[in-house]
């Protein structure tokens, strides 16, 4: 799988959030996404799952352009900025709603996605009772479960206990081989440690930056 | 038959999880509440002759349309986000299943305020279910209500489908802002005159929600067949707009 930015800007009224980005993600590996806020990285991941529309420019997946109002790029999970749930259910009961929506996992990969991020004692207690990082254990697990090619992972260590990042970062760097892995985090020595290739964000321009 | 009752059996568990249970609760209780004044002021001992009130009973008609849109508005925004979105195999199957979804939730409210009409008007008025006496165009009450309340379904099904349109074009204000103009033209005079030929035919749409006189059922059927491929016709171009402008997403 081959991802291609070509020429993407994007503008909000007057404001120019990305200028000409131009970069290239391929299966087997990881690639960080460097930057402080606002600097363009959210607005760019949403481009790339399709939640945006840039301004100018296309992205291409194996050369093949989406038109996400008509269809979403393929086996593609993301954890972009706060997840959203339903407050009302439990946290397993959250996943499994969502797992219904393509019905292509069973209750099996749900709950080793709830074991993979330490969630799994709390699995049955109601999202409006989960901490700050429950929540955002609940959103990594989202994007697990059904075994994606690629994995846009926005802050994915934010709020979360040491031994739960460790077991993270081991488990990324197990599965890059057949994954296309987009990580952002504000933590230098996460990305440092953890992806082959980083780019830096600034002020919507992006710099290759090793 | 049975994975299809198997099928809505969880699309209505799905909704109950987007619009959450306890609201539905709230909803069927409303709907129970909604139907009590119609049992009361209603002429007849007849239950054809209350159905039949029931359904241009505009009180009655603007606490459904009011109730279920707010639910669908609720629901649209629980799901607008990129957990859900990016799972469908596009934005335009992700609107399919909402719609599809809007529509069980409006054929709920709808059976279930027959159903406490008929409960409470047995309850309350007797067991008169003779259908033979009361005529309209010359055919038994139970043909004209067939006919009635199914154009009911479909009319209130498209003014919802309308309005979750717009949410999506341009967010919950225009959509509560049509909402309350919906409601609003409820309040506006009853086509009293009788319609002869089709150039008198009413053209706004809560005159589909009462009684109006036509010369005859074939002429009442034809504006009804107008009036559908008008809500049909503004359907498809909000279709357009949303599927076609550029702006993103979520």
């Amino acid at each position: 799988m081959k991802i291609e930015i070509k020429n993407v800007s994007k503008k909000f009224k007057n404001n120019l959030v990305l200028d000409k980005v131009n970069l290239t993600f391929t299966t087997g590996h990881i690639y960080g996404l460097k930057g402080r806020n606002g600097s363009g990285k959210s607005v760019f991941l949403k481009i790339l799952a399709g939640l945006y529309i840039p301004s100018e420019g296309e992205v291409l997946f194996d050369n093949k352009k989406f038109n996400p109002k008509k269809e979403y790029p393929p086996n593609m999970r993301a954890l972009i900025e706060n997840p959203t749930f339903f407050a009302n259910m439990t946290g397993y009961e959250n996943l499994k709603l969502l797992a219904k929506i393509q019905g292509k996992i069973s209750d099996k990969e749900i709950l080793e996605a709830l074991e993979l991020v330490n969630l799994i004692s709390e699995k049955d207690k109601k999202y409006n009772k989960y901490s700050l990082g429950m929540k955002q254990k609940l959103g990594i697990a989202q994007v697990f479960m059904e075994n994606p090619e690629i994995l846009i992972l926005d802050e994915v260590f934010n709020g979360l206990e040491e031994n739960t990042v460790l077991k993270l970062k081991d488990y990324l760097k197990e599965i890059k081989k057949e994954k296309i892995i987009i990580i952002t985090s504000h933590q230098k020595e996460d990305l440092e440690l953890l992806c082959d290739k980083i780019y830096f964000f600034d002020n919507g321009v992006v710099k290759d930056e090793e | 038959m049975k994975n299809k009752l198997k099928n809505l059996k969880g699309q209505i568990n799905d909704i109950g999880n987007f619009v959450g249970f306890k609201r539905i609760g709230i909803v069927i209780f409303l709907t129970f509440l909604s139907v009590i004044p119609n049992v009361y002021s209603t002429s007849s001992p007849n239950i054809w002759n209350s159905l039949f009130e029931l359904g241009i009973n505009h009180v009655h008609i603007i606490f459904l349309i009011a109730i279920i849109s707010y639910n669908v508005i609720c629901m649209a925004e629980a799901t607008k986000n990129s957990n859900f979105l990016i799972r469908y195999a596009g934005y335009k199957n992700y609107l399919k299943d909402q719609i599809k979804k809007i529509l069980i939730i409006i054929f709920l409210v709808f059976i279930f305020s027959l159903f406490f009409e008929i409960l409470l008007h047995i309850i309350f008025r007797g067991w008169d279910f003779n259908f033979l006496d009361i005529k309209i165009y010359e055919m038994p009450i139970i043909v004209y209500l067939l006919f009635y309340y199914l154009r009911f379904y479909l009319f209130l099904s498209l003014i919802i489908i309308l309005i979750y349109f717009l949410y999506q074009i341009g967010g919950k204000i225009l959509a509560y802002i049509v909402l309350l103009l919906v409601i609003f033209s409820f309040s506006l005079d009853i086509y009293t005159k009788t319609v002869n030929s089709l150039f008198e035919i009413p053209l706004l749409l809560t005159n589909y929600f009462q009684f109006v006189n036509y010369s005859n059922f074939f002429l009442e059927i034809t504006a009804s067949f107008l009036q559908f491929y008008i809500l049909i016709g503004i359907m498809f171009l909000l279709k357009y707009i949303l599927m076609n402008k550029k702006e993103n997403i979520l």
